[in-house]
């Protein structure tokens, strides 16, 4: 597969473990923003080729594991509202909310359905007119944009069964948040890849301006992420903090622009809830008053009740980065992927769930 | 027999004139053999001395099958027995259909365990409304797989329920055949220092279903893998047979779970190399595209044989010389490090823990 | 966020093209990428193209890389730590190699 093979040469990467390997010479800690990282870094074994004075920590990059109770909870309400389908991502099916997930909620009769785009969920609109097709936008700067032309799609259409129910979230605010919080000392952070490539590498200046914390900008095959760690390496070792791109060959410093205006065009930035960092100003997407008629939370209110917390869930602590998943005593005793208590084990990048499936034998 | 249109009934099910027509008219006249024909409430079939007799019956039929030529049941023969339902959705995909997946699903189950598979019963949950055409479809390729691999269907069930109470076609088979004395094959005798051997390239079955889904669809080179492979058995099992410990077969879950049963019955631990694993390149590119591991991803016509390291080339050559084995490979070792425990070799060279699957793997964005 | 796959762009027809890898092919949307043409990598996330690959980057990495590597002659094995606990990693000697500094080489550094 081209792009894909080349950036997994098992001789460049131990060439770049060696490089790295050189240059470091004292203890550093890498944040990877983002799940796909955390995932890529475990199927591929990276954690186990790095030297140990650089240590790898997960932050909030998966949408499914930052998705709020509150949040999760007004979704299942909405899929159990009779005559609605609603459409989601298979990341989110098994996530637990306050009580169940939509799994749970399917097998009690709601009519839950995944899809692997937003299109498909227009799809289903269009052959079931007399249905509301509530589609469940959960996803950052990768994924609004998508969700965006779905929407203007379906106003061209005059589709009048078609909402979304918008958690989408933004990226900088919370790698923002994580450093004002300043509960985890990081030398350097590793930059969501796919994100960049729609915001643009020039987004992720404000860390070394604003927070002297150099950033990588980093693809997902091992060469691009080892890439990335060699650069930060440098960079904390020399002191000279600021943003590399090296992913190149997908990431612009200006982004993609048309997606860019489309997302901004559908969505105003709003603020968010975020599991483990709670109430984010300007950190999330709602529909902009234009496309309001799209807006499931609108069209549909519901109650989803009082929402509940799992007693011991130390997700929020995981996803600030401030501890790693076996500090959460709820981690493989009780909490596993067939019984997950939070979301960093369900999901399929979240922290918990790579360290339980990849991590170390003795853990 | 059947116009266009025609659709299967409740009264299909309900045993009476519509039911026995049904019979009569597709089931019989496809799964023909002797022993359905007497349409007795049971099938009686021959043990023991007599099994030679109904092989001899089998013969006369036609129902030429090599392994019938190679092991002769023994009087100290056991049996094996097994059963499997088959829900697939789509009914119909590449490679196969849910008929052909229900007789080469049971099959395999016997042949892991080291039997010559002899007889089958199908039992039918047929949601009202499916259409007749579809249903003879399905039945032909049961008929045509049942043949080809010289097992009878003798036995048989139908069952018509509401429409929306089944997903158009649930098929139940049940399957008996006979394991030969001193062929001892089971989950907890991998030995350390077993070379572990994969008959072929995996994900081609769970990848060709998933791309058939809603929402899922792409064009591709796929086709499920689905296959009798009792043959292949046979072949290994000619080599030596004291050398091989364990067969399985990687249906869902693929093949990661199943090494992770293995080693968690035989109680040994089994490390595999990641560059060994045949997958072909659709299957790969299709498993990028949603998010998903080919070691997870469901097989039907693959198996996976835990040998004596003395044994392993040869039992190697004798899989790739066969229809069903051509990609075999050796794809790791039992050691008696880490019992339990699943370790890979990724192509970087570092090692990770390979664990079972939990749930459904779900195509993800993330 | 992360899942985006790069495929080649074999047919367009308005704001939907056929995209290619490994012989799998899916129509997806250009809605994000117009500007996107057939013989085009694009990175495909969830059924739409959210970028062109920019191949001679691509290419140009690759080389930086293979410069790189002459560097460090002697190949890094993780294999020569077999009996090590899986959740640590191998102390490997840090080689006398003069210090390639990988950022000055990747374009862009703001």
């Amino acid at each position: 597969m081209r792009y894909i093979d080349e950036f997994r040469d098992p001789r460049l990467a131990r060439k770049l473990v060696a490089n790295i390997q050189a240059r470091s010479t004292r203890p550093v800690r890498f944040m990877e923003f983002c799940g796909g990282h955390t995932h890529a870094i475990f199927r591929h074994g990276l954690r186990q080729m790095l030297p140990p004075t650089v240590e790898l920590r997960s932050g909030p990059g998966c949408p499914v594991c930052v998705t709020a109770n509150t949040d999760l909870d007004r979704a299942i309400a909405l899929a159990k509202l009779p005559g609605v389908i609603l459409a989601t991502f298979g990341d989110m099916l098994k996530v637990p909310g306050s009580h169940g997930s939509l799994q749970t909620a399917r097998a009690e009769g709601a009519d839950v359905r995944v899809v692997y785009s937003a299109l498909d969920a227009l799809r289903i609109a269009r052959d079931h007119p007399e249905r509301a097709v509530i589609f469940l936008g959960v996803g950052f700067e990768t994924t609004a944009p998508t969700v965006a032309a779905a929407i203007l799609e379906a106003e061209a259409e005059g589709l009048d069964n078609f909402y979304v129910l918008s958690l989408h979230k933004l990226t900088p605010p919370a790698t923002r948040a994580i450093l004002d919080a300043g509960e985890v000392r990081l030398s350097g952070i590793i930059g969501p890849g796919h994100v960049t490539t729609v915001i643009g590498s020039r987004a992720w200046e404000f860390l070394p301006q604003d927070y002297s914390v150099p950033c990588a900008v980093a693809g997902f095959e091992p060469l691009d992420i080892l890439r990335a760690v060699a650069a930060l390496v440098e960079m904390a070792e020399d002191g000279r903090p600021a943003v590399v791109n090296a992913y190149s060959r997908s990431v612009r410093p200006e982004g993609n622009r048309v997606a860019l205006e489309i997302m901004q065009r559908v969505f105003e930035v709003s603020e968010a809830d975020w599991r483990g960092l709670g109430r984010v100003p300007a950190s999330g997407l709602a529909l902009r008053p234009k496309y309001v008629r799209f807006d499931a939370a609108l069209a549909f209110p519901v109650d989803p009740g009082p929402t509940r917390e799992h007693k011991g869930c130390r997700c929020g602590d995981v996803l600030r980065g401030t501890v790693e998943p076996p500090e959460c005593p709820l981690f493989r005793r009780v909490c596993t992927p067939a019984r997950p208590v939070g979301p960093c084990m369900v999901s399929a990048e979240g922290a918990c769930a790579a360290w339980y499936r990849y991590g170390g034998a003795d853990v | 027999m059947t116009t266009g249109n025609d659709k299967i009934l409740l009264a299909h099910g309900s045993g009476g004139q519509l039911s026995h027509e049904l019979v009569e008219r597709l089931f019989l006249r496809y799964f023909d053999n002797p022993i359905l024909a007497h349409l007795d409430d049971s099938a009686v079939l021959e043990v023991g001395g007599g099994m030679q007799e109904a092989r001899g019956k089998k013969q006369e039929a036609g129902f030429l099958h090599p392994a019938s030529r190679i092991l002769h049941p023994a009087p100290d023969a056991r049996l094996a027995f097994t059963t499997d339902s088959y829900v697939v959705s789509p009914i119909f995909f590449p490679g196969g259909d849910i008929g052909k997946l229900a007789v080469c699903g049971t099959i395999n189950d016997l042949a892991m365990s080291g039997a010559t598979p002899l007889y089958l019963s199908a039992g039918f949950i047929i949601e009202e409304g499916l259409e007749l055409a579809a249903l003879e479809r399905v039945v032909a390729s049961m008929a045509a797989t049942a043949q080809a691999a010289g097992v009878q269907i003798v036995a048989g069930d139908t069952k018509v329920v509401d429409r929306g109470k089944a997903d158009r076609l649930f098929i139940n088979t049940a399957g008996v055949g006979v394991v030969p004395a001193g062929v001892e094959l089971g989950g907890d005798r991998a030995q350390p220092g077993d070379a572990i051997i994969l008959s072929g390239t995996i994900g081609d079955h769970g990848m060709t279903i998933m791309s058939q889904r809603e929402g899922l669809r792409f064009d591709s080179p796929l086709a499920s893998d689905c296959a009798p492979l009792h043959g292949l058995v046979a072949a290994v099992m000619e080599v030596t047979p004291q050398a091989v410990h364990c067969l399985r077969d990687p249906t869902r879950g693929g093949l990661a779970t199943t090494l992770n049963e293995v080693a968690d019955k035989s109680r040994v631990g089994i490390e595999i190399e990641e560059d060994t694993i045949p997958v072909r390149d659709a299957v790969r590119a299709a498993c990028e595209l949603l998010g998903l591991d080919p070691l997870y991803v469901a097989n039907e016509g693959k198996l996976v044989a835990f040998v004596a390291p003395e044994a392993a080339d040869a039992v190697l050559t004798r899989m790739q010389a066969h229809e069903y084995g051509r990609e075999a490979a050796i794809i790791g070792r039992v050691t008696a490090e880490h019992a339990g425990r699943v370790v890979l070799r990724t192509a970087l060279g570092a090692r990770r823990i390979l664990d079972m699957l939990v749930g459904e793997q779900l195509p993800r964005i993330c | 966020m992360c899942l985006a796959i790069p495929a080649l762009i074999t047919s367009v027809e308005g704001t939907t093209a056929r995209a290619e890898i490994g012989g799998v092919e899916r129509t997806i949307s250009l809605a994000l990428t117009p500007e996107a043409r057939v013989g085009d990598y694009v990175l495909i996330h969830t059924g739409f193209a959210i970028g062109v690959v920019d191949e001679e980057e691509a290419q140009e990495t690759l080389r930086l890389l293979e410069e790189l590597a002459e560097f460090y002659p002697d190949e890094v094995e993780v294999s020569q730590f077999p009996n090590l606990p899986i959740s640590q990693s191998p102390n490997l000697p840090i080689s006398q190699s003069p210090n390639l500094p990988v950022s000055q080489s990747t374009n862009e550094v703001h």
